[in-house]
């Protein structure tokens, strides 16, 4: 003997099952599953009929799960919105701090050149890439190369100021004035390749338009 | 029967047209589209709600819990000032299409 009840509760365990989240969204499916079986049986099916339709019309709960993972994750202007506002304060204490140490240290005039040059550089390396690389990106066909790419430009600021400093510093013999500019010139791709890595991984995320799973 | 990428791109504009009529919930969008289309344009009834939330999330629609007549509760969407912007984007780049497919039909009949 069919029992209308007894399945609605197995349908919500595999919802639950599947990811949907209780009570919303699942209590409004739930709601949407009983409307539709009703009207059905109104129209002569019976329960069991009306159940298998319109649970099928409701669809499986793991493309339901991924479509509400989507609607409920961060827009991608807002999201790039704060990244932005992220970076722009890390720069923004880096350079205060970099600048605040160059004039405690005593350089030349060569070396306030060379040390606003570098902060100049990070700047504008930074700035472009923001502004314009999604521009270019889309040259990268495929979303694994994006990705990887990413991660590597990720990895490689940081693996460089590693190779750098461990590296290339000890040896040379730097005063404190050259070694401060040094150390500016090198966070310059540190800073700057990250960037990059950003919105190379936040590229290969986006879906296509028709990606709609209506 | 219309394409699933043509039912896909007109699911906003068609959920914002209709709550512009009025507050509704997921079964009577979904039952309004079908009746309006002549059962042309069929939703899968689940994947509404993703859709609905998502929009939601953009801040074009706002949802209030309600009890119906019947005592059932129903997640009710109304549309928002942003929505009715996002309606009349839509609006305008449809009706570009529909008029520029029916001037080229027109040439071909001239």
């Amino acid at each position: 003997m069919f029992d209308l009840e007894q399945s609605i509760t197995d349908w919500r365990r595999q919802m639950l099952a599947a990811g949907i989240k209780t009570p919303v969204p699942l209590e409004e499916l739930e709601i949407h599953l009983r409307e539709e079986i009703e009207q059905r049986m109104k129209t002569g099916l019976s329960a069991q009929a009306a159940f298998n339709l319109a649970a099928e019309r409701i669809g499986h709960g793991n493309q339901l799960n991924d479509e509400f993972v989507k609607a409920g994750g961060m827009n991608k202007m807002k999201r790039r919105k704060l990244a932005g506002c992220f970076y722009a304060a890390i720069l923004g204490v880096y350079m205060l701090a970099a600048t605040c140490a160059m004039f405690k240290n005593d350089l030349s005039a060569g070396e306030w050149l060379s040390g606003l040059a570098a902060q100049a550089a990070l700047l504008l390396g930074s700035g472009l890439i923001w502004w314009s690389g999604p521009r270019f990106f889309p040259l990268i066909g495929s979303r694994r190369i994006q990705s990887a790419a990413g991660l590597l430009g990720g990895i490689s600021g940081a693996i460089w100021f590693v190779v750098f400093a461990n590296c290339i510093l000890p040896r040379f013999d730097f005063t404190t004035g050259q070694l401060m500019v040094a150390v500016l010139w090198a966070m310059v791709p540190t800073l700057v390749l990250p960037t990059m890595a950003f919105l190379l991984l936040e590229k290969s995320e986006n879906r296509p338009a028709t990606a709609v799973g209506i | 029967m219309i394409t699933k990428e043509l039912v896909a791109a007109s699911t906003e504009p068609l959920i914002l047209s209709l709550l512009a009529g009025g507050e509704s919930y997921g079964y009577a969008l979904i039952q309004e589209v079908k009746r309006l289309s002549g059962d042309k344009i069929e939703w899968t009834d689940g994947m509404l709600y993703p859709v609905l939330h998502r929009m939601e999330h953009r801040g074009l629609i706002k949802s209030r819990w309600d009890e119906s007549g019947t005592g059932r509760k129903r997640k009710y969407y109304t549309l928002k000032k942003d929505g009715k912007r996002a309606m009349a984007r839509h609006h305008a780049q449809w009706s570009l299409v529909h008029s520029l497919l029916a001037g080229l039909r027109k040439e071909q009949y001239v």
